[in-house]
């Protein structure tokens, strides 16, 4: 059990409702912690600059770039960020800690050369803003890619609390420093958001290279074919694509979006709707992370263990069921928390919209989108188990399924008018869980008979 | 098999060899007597499969390749050899398959009860199952959901509580050579006689051979393969060392897997002993231990092996020389051949004949931590002046020094360093194993009437090994007495001559039998 697992069960061990509470708390914050200090630190700066003299336009124009940005980023990181954790942890399993930081600097390296190729080349071809907008742009997107990395890098080593504390220095940074910079418009918000991604990365970099040998080399091992297994490459990229198709498809759609900045566009009735909704996965993230980290890890253990030891058949198959029973629980646990969520939500929903001023015809992309938000967070706890159990063929086919259905119906709904707005989103989403829970369903009805005959090179063809 | 030394699978070849773990890739007694047989009659075209274990550890043949092999096709036991692509599709092969499974469970019990020698139809069947249109594959047995139900159910009938891992993991290393197996047989290079020097893999091979292609196939067995892998089991590595010893029931679980591998083994060798025209053995202890382990009484003649009198005669050296003190082990550095009896003998041997030598004349480089246990062993007595390892050497420059060959091996068949020995006037001092005794005091009455070519002594005793050799190497007269039966015996029953005649008139009979039934020729030519 890794260090998160014991500190959970140390809490639920505590068997008391304060115990219990502290650890779904713990749980909470450090699964979507990060993610929630991300919008809110963007939303505030929003707010701050337009209490200021800074005109709306420009606030407008920076929270567009910067979605924008993180969406992008999200997807060329994407390529690398599975494949990478995958080699990472291997290469832990065997004990080569030499490997594992010349392999994050060139990682790093890699990724600074191509998204800072990419976005040199985007600002010379398609956009025609100031020079220090498009510097900026260009810095942001580089450092955000990078951030992604290191993020993942630093969960696939399960220190949580490590990305807690440097998300929230690096956010209240950005916050801070936009105020100062307020005075300089929209580059001076841009400047504010760099220099915070800058230490929040840095943050994450300092506590982590010190805990494996520091040499001073570059490797590239991680893209060295027989190393990797580059079906991952491929899930990584499907799966964040999958989950802002639909966004990108509203905002160069024209009926729905609008040019904001150069060539990047909004989408003023999707957009808000939706980074409303993900605010309420924190429950099911907390749940999800709990789950999975405690009882699942300990069953996932005990089962391999077993596996691989000198266990009877009879023993592997009890422990086989305890393993199938944390994972039925885990995902009973995430639908029933979820839910109650989505429901409070729904409910609180006229007084939310109207507290925010959307206009009430569109209250109903709010709905479908919790319902979305909700599913999304299923089939994450899913694709996480199919990694465990290292079908990564599953994986690469739900996220295909992801990718597909989001796009395809996203599109549809647009040719369908205004009122099925969003439906695309959260159709695609449920489907995508339910297929997920089908795969993991029969994945583990077998999971004796998977394990012995049909071990992952057997059943990988990427 | 790129390494092949010669490789044109469409020749055909009077007979065709199956050789396991032997010549050409490595040296010993077995080889030496294939090298002798494919030389000695060089009029006979030969082809040779070899199987292998790792291919990694074989490197360049030990041996020239004489003219009359017109090909080599080597094979590797461990490790996956390439499978074709299933022509079939999943869904048709769904209903066969599990009837297949169904006859393999079948099969399996017939072979398992007990008493009973396997007939020819459950080789057929075994056969039809490997080899078949629509056979089992290794594909089958890694990833099927038959196969894995019929290892659960295998699982079921064993003690309770065994491993599974370990089970598992048995089950399907044990069979998956017979996979390489049938892709040879299916493309066997054609032959009149399929000839196999053992049981084992290379045994079941022919057996396959001979239900393909009903040619005539024969087996000489010189160890008793069932046997030595009983030895190799008592001291293998694939047992997992980080086991818990505080585990209930461990010993039980392991000698299971043990036994399970032995029956393996076992019923190869019956498959084997029932599929062959006929079986040779080299003496009757031998013989025996075969009738015992399936083989028909019928169907086994005695050809005991023989040496190249002439040549070896040249190193004799004049009938009033001096006995030199020399003391010879040649064989190969292996903790079979007990080398460390050896030295603990020669100990008590120097102490009373100070000017003795021992000489060690073999490869080190088949188990260098044993080497190199006896040469510690060697210091620690300070015998470093005595006993000496010379490495490999040409007998025939060796033995005109030597004063006695001795044996200390725990396990030997009929040794031809021995009756190398002999055909150059050297009597022996030998361990009581395999056909030693023999060789020593005879078996027919005449032959025993020869006298005793040297001692027997039991195996693992160095006193009783250091008092046979200092009387042999003392007493002048009982050394010329044992000395003049060794010459006798060996011209007598030994020859090269009198062994490459009886197996010329056995490959002529069968090459004939073949061409008359016209069959194996088929393929290729």
């Amino acid at each position: 059990m890794a260090g998160i697992g014991f500190e959970l069960r140390k809490y639920l061990n505590e068997d008391s409702f304060t115990g219990t509470l502290k650890a779904y708390g713990f749980a909470g914050l450090i699964s979507a912690g990060p993610w929630v200090l991300s919008i809110l630190g963007v939303m505030l700066i929003g707010i701050v600059a337009i209490s200021q003299k800074v005109g709306g336009r420009e606030v407008e124009q920076f929270t567009t770039s910067v979605t924008w940005m993180m969406g992008a980023s999200l997807i060329l990181s994407g390529l690398l960020q599975l494949v990478f954790t995958r080699y990472i942890a291997d290469r832990l399993f065997e004990g080569k800690d030499h490997l594992i930081n010349p392999n994050l600097f060139g990682a790093l390296l890699l990724t600074t050369l191509v998204s800072g190729a990419m976005g040199a080349a985007l600002m010379l071809t398609i956009f025609h803003e100031s020079f220090a907008y498009e510097v900026l742009m260009v810095a942001n997107f580089v450092t955000l890619s990078n951030v992604w990395i290191v993020v993942i890098f630093v969960a696939g080593l399960k220190k949580f609390k490590v990305i807690l504390y440097s998300f929230f220095f690096g956010y209240a940074t950005t916050v801070l420093l936009s105020i100062l910079l307020m005075p300089f418009g929209i580059s001076g918000l841009l400047a504010g958001l760099l220099a915070g991604h800058a230490l929040l990365m840095f943050l994450m970099l300092a506590v982590i290279i010190p805990e494996y040998p520091v040499q001073e080399t570059v490797r590239l091992d991680f893209l060295k074919r027989k190393e990797i297994f580059p079906v991952l490459i491929f899930v990584g990229l499907f799966y964040n694509l999958g989950i802002w198709i639909d966004k990108f498809i509203f905002w160069t759609f024209p009926g729905t979006s609008e040019a904001v900045i150069g060539p990047l566009r909004a989408s003023l009735i999707y957009d808000l709707p939706i980074f409303l909704a993900y605010l309420s996965i924190i429950p099911g993230m907390a749940v999800f992370l709990l789950r999975i980290e405690t009882d699942f890890a300990e069953a996932y253990e005990g089962f391999f263990n077993a596996v691989r030891g000198n266990a009877g058949l009879q023993e592997i198959e009890t422990l086989g069921n305890e393993m199938i029973l944390a994972v039925r629980e885990g995902i009973f646990q995430i639908i029933k928390v979820q839910g109650i969520t989505v429901l409070v939500l729904y409910m609180l929903g006229p007084k939310i919209v109207a507290w925010l001023g959307i206009s009430d015809k569109f209250i109903h992309l709010y709905y479908i989108d919790l319902v979305g938000v909700a599913a999304q967070v299923l089939m994450l706890a899913v694709l996480n188990v199919l990694f465990y159990l290292d079908r990564l063929r599953d994986a690469f086919w739900l996220t295909m399924t992801l990718l597909i259905s989001n796009a395809a119906f996203t599109w549809i709904t647009l040719q369908l008018g205004p009122m099925f707005y969003g439906y695309g989103f959260g159709l695609s989403m449920t489907l995508t869980a339910f297929i997920g829970i089908f795969l993991l369903s029969s994945e583990l009805e077998n999971i004796e008979f998977r394990t012995f005959m049909r071990p992952r090179d057997a059943s990988t063809g990427y | 098999m790129s390494k092949s030394p010669k490789y044109s699978p469409d020749n055909h070849a009077n007979i065709c060899l199956l050789l396991e773990g032997t010549y050409p890739y490595v040296r010993g007694g077995v080889s030496s007597w294939v090298k002798q047989l494919i030389e000695g009659m060089p009029d006979l075209s030969f082809s040779i499969v070899f199987l292998g274990g790792n291919a990694s550890e074989y490197d360049k043949p030990a041996y020239e390749i004489p003219p009359n092999v017109v090909h080599i096709e080597n094979h590797y036991l461990i490790g996956n050899d390439k499978e074709a692509p299933e022509k079939k599709k999943f869904w048709a092969r769904k209903s066969d398959k599990t009837a297949m499974f169904n006859r393999n469970t079948e099969l399996h019990n017939l072979l398992n009860e007990k008493g009973t020698v396997p007939g020819k139809e459950v080789i057929r069947d075994f056969t039809n199952l490997l080899c078949g249109d629509n056979a089992i594959t290794r594909t089958d047995l890694n990833h099927s959901d038959e196969a894995w139900e019929a290892i659960r159910e295998k699982y079921l009938e064993a003690p309770e509580g065994l491993d599974f891992n370990h089970f598992f993991w048995t089950v399907r290393t044990m069979h998956s050579p017979l996979f390489t197996l049938a892709n040879i047989a299916k493309n066997a290079p054609p032959a009149d006689v399929y000839h196999s020097v053992s049981t084992g893999y290379a045994g079941y091979l022919g057996a396959m051979l001979k239900a393909r292609t009903g040619a005539p196939f024969i087996i000489s067995e010189h160890g008793i393969y069932t046997k030595e892998r009983e030895i190799d089991l008592a001291h293998v590595d694939w047992i997992p060392e980080d086991m818990d010893p505080f585990r209930v029931g461990l010993d039980d679980s392991m000698g299971y897997l043990r036994q399970t591998w032995i029956r393996f083994f076992q019923s190869l060798g019956r498959m084997s002993y029932s599929s062959a025209d006929h079986v040779y053995t080299l003496f009757n202890g031998n013989r025996l231990r075969q009738i015992e382990d399936g083989a028909d009484e019928q169907a086994l003649t005695i050809i005991p092996n023989g040496v190249n009198v002439e040549r070896l005669s040249k190193a004799r050296r004049a009938a009033n020389s001096e006995v030199p003190p020399v003391v010879a082990l040649i064989g190969r550095i292996v903790p079979i051949k007990d080398i460390k009896t050896f030295i603990r003998a020669m100990r008590i041997v120097v102490a009373k004949v100070p000017d003795a030598q021992g000489w060690l004349v073999g490869p080190e480089d088949e188990d260098p931590d044993y080497a190199q246990e006896c040469k510690a062993l060697l210091q620690s007595f300070g015998l470093e002046e005595s006993v000496r390892f010379l490495g490999f050497q040409k007998v025939d420059e060796l033995l005109p020094q030597v004063g006695l060959t001795v044996l200390t091996s725990i396990s030997e068949g009929q040794p031809l360093v021995t009756l190398e020995g002999y055909a150059a006037g050297i009597p022996t001092v030998t361990t009581d194993v395999g056909s030693c005794s023999e060789l020593v005091h005879g078996v027919a009455p005449e032959d025993r009437a020869i006298g005793s070519a040297g001692d027997v002594v039991p195996i693992a005793s160095p006193g009783q090994l250091a008092d046979a050799i200092i009387e042999l190497l003392t007493d002048q007269e009982k050394w010329r007495a044992a000395s003049k039966a060794a010459i006798t015996r060996v011209e007598k029953y030994y020859d090269e001559k009198d062994m490459l005649a009886r197996y010329r008139d056995i490959y002529d009979n069968n090459i004939d039998q073949a061409r008359r039934s016209g069959l194996p020729r088929a393929e290729g030519f």
